[in-house]
């Protein structure tokens, strides 16, 4: 992986691939894993990317297929029962009431059926619902139903 | 918890003390600062060489000009062997390369530079014996007389013992200043970066 590429693609775009990974991966081991395999499909797919749309549009669509067929293959996979205290990925302290918020919130992303969690992340980071769209291949009226009902979820969730 | 909405959560965990923009923003702010640094580690570590070098080139013809030449092959020996360990251990400090985590690389280079710390301490506890039984053995030449009743003596080797720590001793903190003169800011750089990415 060049330099260039780690600059141009991972580092400037390191919090869209951060958040994702994070909203898919159930701890930290989990998160490493997704983080190291989005880069490397990042560095695979570079010549794929056509500039027909915005670099950031793309590492989306690329960060949240990945994370979804790794989502995917685990789930064909036995699962092995582990008692583990989980301790998410890079979240502050307990005293933190804001990151308690948002640890909170990812946790209930995580709840979420996996397309609905891209469509949630993608909301969330402010993308447009014609952005949202085009990334997870759905119609637009469509994005706009099923964020308002993701978003009714997410709250029911978090308010208990 | 509050009724809040899920905007409100995201944008504010985002943007709370430790969340992961603030990670990003760590690693980021030393991304550039790391690979500096070690070009400063680098570029001491020539000039340091070079300086060696310069000394080694005074030095030499005064020991052959006063015909010290046991000391100039001494000295012509050890100048390769440095030449040598100065081309080795920067190559493989070029070798380290920042790939996709900052604090792996710095990781990395510190830990490669303890090991050449190492690499001298050992030097210097295997050698300083050696050239001292070497110095025995040379001046026993020089002088023309056999050391080997001397070897029989319990005093004799008391005495050598106890110059061999003085000398591993005085060697190791010439090589601790020496150290620290050249590059103790530059490591104290690298080991607060590693803590500050560490705790981030």
């Amino acid at each position: 992986m060049s330099a260039e590429f780690y600059q141009e693609y991972i580092e400037s775009n390191r919090a869209i691939i951060y958040k994702i990974c994070r909203a898919y991966a159930e701890d930290d081991p989990e998160f490493q894993d997704y983080f190291q395999e989005v880069c490397l499909q990042l560095w695979k797919a570079r010549k794929n990317f056509n500039h027909e749309s915005k670099l950031s549009t793309w590492i989306y669509r690329v960060t949240l297929n990945v994370c979804l067929s790794l989502v995917r293959t685990k789930r064909n996979k036995p699962q092995k029962v582990e008692i583990r205290e989980y301790h998410a990925t890079r979240v502050p302290e307990d005293e933190d009431l804001e990151a308690l918020r948002l640890d909170m919130l990812y946790k209930a992303i995580r709840k979420l059926k996996e397309v609905d969690r891209g469509i949630i992340l993608l909301y969330l980071e402010s993308k447009s619902y014609q952005d949202i769209a085009d990334i997870m291949g759905i119609s637009m009226s469509h994005v706009g139903v099923k964020v308002n009902r993701i978003k009714k979820q997410l709250k029911n969730m978090i308010n208990g | 918890m509050d009724n809040m909405d899920i905007e409100n959560i995201w944008e504010a965990g985002h943007q709370s003390g430790r969340n992961i923009e603030t990670v990003e923003a760590t690693a980021k702010k030393y991304n550039k600062k790391s690979l500096q640094l070690v070009e400063r580690i680098y570029r001491t570590g020539r000039k340091e060489h070079r300086i060696f070098l310069i000394v080694v080139g005074v030095a030499m013809p005064v020991l052959l000009l006063t015909k010290a030449f046991i000391i100039a092959s001494s000295l012509l020996i050890f100048t390769g062997l440095i030449i040598w360990k100065y081309e080795v251990e920067m190559g493989i400090l070029r070798k380290i390369k920042f790939q996709d985590n900052t604090l792996n690389y710095l990781i990395s280079v510190k830990r490669l530079l303890n090991r050449f710390m190492l690499n001298y301490k050992i030097g210097i506890m295997v050698g300083v014996p050696l050239l001292m039984l070497g110095g025995m053995i040379i001046a026993q030449n020089i002088l023309g007389k056999a050391i080997t009743p001397m070897l029989m003596d319990p005093v004799f080797w008391f005495i050598f013992l106890f110059a061999c720590f003085l000398s591993i001793g005085l060697s190791r903190l010439w090589l601790h200043f020496w150290v620290h003169t050249l590059y103790g800011k530059k490591f104290k750089e690298l080991q607060s970066m590693i803590e500050d990415l560490e705790t981030a």
